[in-house]
Order: structure tokens, then C-alpha cells, then sequence
């Protein structure tokens, strides 16, 4: 008896689960490999993402994966910087060359509704379990605002960096998506350094291979597989992080990140619907950032691309899409319209930024040099008169905080090399902020000149691919072009 | 049928015939570059100051790579045309190869290609013959 009703409640539950309302899975994953590398700017940006996907659809079920997982410990650096006095320790971090981390603070993070950690092995188990569980009429949605590393080997080893400084392969990631029923799409939004490497999750094992894997896969990537993205710059610390996840939902919430509103007309495709795809090409034509984000209907036509056509023209422009784009991209930059006195102003731009930046690293490296010298002059000045300061951990040092802390900073205070000291570590940070914007200038450029390099690409596809890549490249289009 | 001038020429030309097909994605790659640069968007030497030299190798010789089994498709046949007519005067062949592979080249760009690609075309193909007949000229 008792068999029979336990075979007709799993019958039941069978039916309960076939007749589930299709419903949008969100799996929304982030923060840093270990607590020094884990930004609160990344968490703004989660918690930004996070409000928006459940205000837009009541009903998304949403699955959060940040650092360790909610568990009551710090996993969150924020930085500002300290007070200029003995109390913040100020002049003995400059000193003692600990001027970056003295302005850190530590805290347990404020994701709500966190389901679980980015270690690896959890992690991955994770994913497979709910990737397994969707069902046709599904759909997913993967976000992932973190850090990533260059694979050695090709870029289908090009990595996310999850907490305990684990990591999982865009090969490895593909493996699980291999686990989604064919008949849900899945659309994926990476912002890490070299996520362009991800690009590959739309190809069988991750490989360098034209084709597409079996099912509905298309994503998002903030860069190429061998360049480093926003998020890796000094922007992650000093508050100015816009990253391409910024502009993403930006556009599809309509308003930034600091809720203001978006200006710009959004559907750049004109197609008459705010999809995925209108949200990149948002990203590309009006971010300011250092970010030059790619979709993977992009990748695909580069991977297209036969060697006879690949540098065949690099002269015309054709009034497609791409076309229109960088044009639009080129007139907010003050660029002439006409040719060829937009590529020639568009050069010599970036040749003067480029020597701005080799004189901002110039002035860097002999900065940090003079800052070494006049650290050990200092900390041997500071020695002879106090060891203990020379040995922390232990309790020589210990006494020396106890007992001479303060005597020592006024000496440090008094010291000759200290305003010089002080003068040049702030324009070490204030160089950090030059070239940041120097390269946000530089992306500028390269993403007129990318999207007229679309442009072109698109023009050759449409005329030289055959049918089986067209049916491809409809595919990923379809895919992308879908609403959120 | 005449004999060769020189016996010499009978293997130099073989080694032609085997190394210069190779030659043709270079010579291509050195036009487009021209053309990049002078009138295009300058995107070689842009990623050559920019970004990673090592990509860009890479690219080079996979596309390389691809172009060999053309390169040996196209040149073996003009190249053994060479052969046949050399024995007639090099002036000949230059002639006689010159202008039918600058018509095919026109041809592809027109109508295969893009009008915009004539230039580039163009200029590899007679490149690629000229290189050859000064060589056999020398033999």
C-alpha cells in the first residue's frame, strides 16, 4: 500500500513538474578570487543588476552566486582614501609603502539572497544542477561581473577567477552548458579581463571551430579574449568603475546606474524592440569607458572571415548597421565626416595619446623609483631609532606601537624627504587616474575604427558566406536579438 | 620543340615552380598592407603598434597556411605555362602571362570579389608574374 501511494506521488510530482510554467532563470554571478581582489564596486554593480532583473519581471527566478556564499565573514574591499594624520597611520603607511592598503576597508558583503559561493567545486555543482533542471520554453540568462585571467594554452582556457582564487574554463563552462535542454536559449553577459575568450561557449568543446554548438546559445563579452577590461584598471578601486555591464542594463533599464535617465535612443537597430542586442550596441556607441565590448554574432563573422577578404579593403565603409554606428560613435568624438580626413584625424589622435601615455608611464616608473629611494632612507632613519618598527609580527613591533607610535610619526612628519614623499605617491595615484583616462580616450578611436571593420565584415558575409554559415549567423542573431 | 638555352635552367625553373607558389600570400599580404596604409585604415600597422605582434603573426601565417593549396593551384599552371613559352623569349612570357592574369585578376574583383579589391588584385598578380620572369630571365 504504502508503495503504491509512494509511486503515485512520484507519478504526480512527473505531471507537476511537465505542466511547470515555462518561466526566465537568471543566473547572476560575481565578486572577486580572494577578499584584496574583491571590489565593492563589483558588488554596486551586482546589487544594481540584482534590483533591476527582479523589477522587471516579477516572476525571473533568480540565481546569486557572490564570493563565499553569505557566509558572516569579510569578503568585500572598499577603498577611500584615509586622513592625512597620525590617527589613520597615514604617515607610517607612507612610509612603510602600505599607502593603498591603509585606505582599505574590509566588510562582509551586501548581496541579498545570495544561494551560494563562486568557489569552484560548489559553484560548478550549482550550475549543473540548475542548468539540468531547465525545460523547453525556458529561458536563461547568464551574468558573471568579476575578475578573469588569459588561458596559457588558446582562449578557450581564458578563465573566471571565482573565490578561494579557483577558476573554471570557458571550455569548462562550456561543458556545462552542454547540460541546458537544446531547446532553451541561453544568452550570457561576461565583463570580465579577456572574456572575449567566452565567446567560445558558443562552439562545440570551446574549440576554435566556425560551427555552433547544438542548441540556442549567444552572448555578451566587454572585451577581446587578449585584452584587459575596465574592471582591471585603477577604476575598480577609485570609485569611477563603468564597465560594460554599466551600459549593458543601462539601456535596457533605461536609466544608469545612478538612476539617471538614459538620453540617447536606444533602439540602434531600429528593428522597434529593446532586445539584448540593442543594450551591446548601446554599450558600444555611447560608453566611455575602457571597454570594447563584442557580441558573438561579431565573433562569429571574424572567425568567418577567409584569408582573401581579410585585408582585401580597409578603405570603404558600407551603410550598414556597423556603418551607421561608427559614424555615430565618430561625430560624438569630433571626428570629420569625410574621408580620408576622418582616418588621418583619427591617427593622429591616437599617435598624440599614445605619446601622452608613454610620458604618463615614463613619469611613473621614475616616480616609483624616486618613492623607493626615499621610502628606504626614511624606514632606515625610522630603524635606527626604533627596530621594532623594521620586524612586524612580532613583539618588538608590538611594543613599538605600544609605546613609541606616536613619537615616531612626529619624526616621520619632521622629516626632510617627507613632503617630497607625500608629493609625489599623490601624483602616483593621480597618474593612475591619467592614464585610465587615456586608455577610456584610446577605446574611443578603436571603436570607430572596429565598427567600421563590422561594417565591412557584414558586407562580406552577406555577399561571399554560403548557407549553412548564413543559417549560423541567423541563429546567433535570432538569439541575440532577443528581449531581456 | 627547341631545347633549353642552358641545362642549368631545367632545374632552376623546377625550384621555381616549387618556391615561388608560397610566395603568393606574402606578395598579397605586402600589397594589402600598401593599400592598408596608404589609403585604408591603416588596421596592420595599427595592431602593430598597439596590440599584441604575436596575434597578428599568427594570423599571418594561419591565413598563410590557407592560402597555400591556392597558391600551388593557381601558380603551377601559369607557372608551367611559363615553362612551356620561356624557350620562346622571356618578353613573351611576361606578355602572354601578364595580361590574362591581370584580366582574371579585374575579373575576380568585379564580379567575384569587390571593385574595391582591384587595386590589391591586381597589383599581386602582376607582382607575382613579373618576380617570375625576371628570374627565369637570369637563368
Amino acid at each position: 500500500m504504502l508503495k503504491r501511494r509512494l509511486i503515485a506521488g512520484a507519478c504526480l510530482l512527473q505531471v507537476m513538474s511537465w505542466n511547470a510554467p515555462a518561466a526566465d532563470h537568471a543566473w547572476v554571478i560575481g565578486g572577486g578570487p580572494f577578499l584584496e581582489n574583491s571590489q565593492a564596486q563589483i558588488e554596486f554593480n551586482i546589487n544594481w543588476v540584482l534590483d533591476f532583473l527582479r523589477d522587471s519581471d516579477a516572476d525571473r527566478v533568480i540565481h546569486t552566486y557572490f564570493t563565499d556564499g553569505g557566509a558572516p565573514f569579510k569578503d568585500v574591499v572598499e577603498w577611500s582614501r584615509p586622513a592625512e594624520d597620525p590617527v589613520s597611520l597615514q604617515p607610517l603607511a607612507r612610509v612603510f609603502d602600505a599607502v593603498e592598503e591603509n585606505g582599505n576597508h574590509y566588510r562582509n558583503s551586501r548581496v541579498p539572497g545570495v544561494d551560494g559561493s563562486t568557489s569552484r567545486a560548489e559553484l560548478l555543482d550549482e550550475l549543473e544542477h540548475g542548468f539540468s533542471a531547465l525545460r523547453p520554453g525556458d529561458r536563461a540568462l547568464i551574468v558573471y561581473n568579476g575578475h578573469g585571467l588569459r588561458g596559457e594554452r588558446d582562449a578557450g582556457d581564458n578563465t573566471l577567477r571565482l573565490w578561494n582564487d579557483t577558476e573554471v574554463t570557458a571550455r569548462e563552462f562550456e561543458q556545462l552548458l552542454d547540460k541546458v535542454d537544446p531547446a532553451v536559449p541561453v544568452r550570457f553577459l561576461f565583463a570580465q579581463c579577456y572574456s572575449g575568450g567566452f565567446s567560445r561557449l558558443i562552439r562545440p568543446g570551446g574549440e576554435d571551430v566556425l560551427e555552433l554548438a547544438p542548441g540556442q546559445r549567444c552572448g555578451f563579452m566587454a572585451e577581446s579574449e587578449d585584452r584587459e577590461a575596465e574592471g582591471c584598471s585603477a577604476s575598480v578601486k577609485i570609485g569611477d568603475y563603468r564597465d560594460y555591464t554599466t551600459y549593458f542594463f543601462s539601456a535596457l533599464s533605461g536609466t544608469d546606474r545612478m538612476g539617471r535617465p538614459v538620453t540617447q535612443d536606444v533602439d540602434l537597430d531600429h528593428d522597434g524592440r529593446l532586445t539584448l542586442f540593442d543594450a551591446h550596441l548601446y554599450a558600444l556607441a555611447y560608453g566611455y569607458n575602457g571597454d570594447l565590448p563584442r557580441a558573438t554574432s561579431e565573433t562569429f563573422l571574424e572567425r568567418w572571415q577567409p584569408w582573401y577578404l581579410r585585408w582585401l579593403d580597409t578603405r570603404t565603409v558600407p551603410d550598414n548597421l556597423y556603418g551607421k554606428l561608427s559614424r555615430i560613435v565618430a561625430g560624438r568624438l569630433g571626428l570629420p565626416d569625410t574621408e580620408p580626413d576622418l582616418v588621418r584625424e583619427l591617427h593622429a589622435r591616437k599617435r598624440s595619446l599614445q605619446q601622452e601615455m608613454n610620458r604618463a608611464l615614463e613619469e611613473h616608473d621614475a616616480n616609483k623609483q624616486r618613492i623607493h629611494e626615499l621610502q628606504y632612507g626614511m624606514q632606515r632613519d625610522v630603524g635606527e631609532r626604533w627596530p621594532g618598527a623594521l620586524h612586524p609580527y612580532t613583539g618588538n613591533h608590538q611594543q613599538f606601537m605600544d609605546e613609541h607610535l606616536g613619537e615616531a610619526q612626529a619624526f616621520i612628519l619632521a622629516h626632510a624627504d617627507y613632503p617630497e614623499l607625500r608629493a609625489r605617491q599623490d601624483r602616483q595615484m593621480e597618474l593612475d587616474r591619467v592614464m585610465l583616462k587615456i586608455e577610456r580616450d584610446m577605446t574611443q578611436l578603436d571603436k570607430v575604427l572596429r565598427l567600421r571593420r563590422l561594417a565591412r565584415l557584414l558586407d562580406q558575409f552577406q555577399r561571399h558566406a554560403g548557407e549553412a554559415e548564413k543559417a549560423w549567423f541567423r541563429q546567433l542573431e535570432q538569439c541575440e536579438r532577443s528581449a531581456l | 620543340m627547341p631545347a633549353p638555352r642552358k641545362t642549368s635552367s631545367n632545374t632552376a625553373v623546377t625550384a621555381l615552380m616549387l618556391l615561388s607558389p608560397p610566395l603568393l600570400y606574402p606578395v598579397f599580404y605586402l600589397v594589402c598592407l600598401i593599400q592598408d596604409t596608404v589609403l585604408g585604415d591603416r588596421l596592420i600597422i595599427d595592431h602593430l603598434r598597439y596590440v599584441a605582434r604575436r596575434d597578428l603573426l599568427e594570423l599571418f601565417l594561419r591565413d598563410w597556411a590557407a592560402a597555400l593549396p591556392v597558391s600551388y593551384l593557381v601558380a603551377v599552371p601559369v607557372l608551367g605555362l611559363a615553362v612551356l613559352i620561356v624557350r620562346r623569349g622571356i618578353a613573351g612570357v611576361c606578355t602572354s602571362l601578364a595580361v590574362p592574369s591581370l584580366a582574371v585578376a579585374a575579373m575576380l574583383s568585379a564580379t567575384v570579389l569587390d571593385i574595391n579589391a582591384l587595386p590589391v588584385l591586381a597589383t599581386s598578380a602582376a607582382v607575382f608574374i613579373l618576380l617570375p620572369c625576371w628570374v627565369l630571365s637570369r637563368c
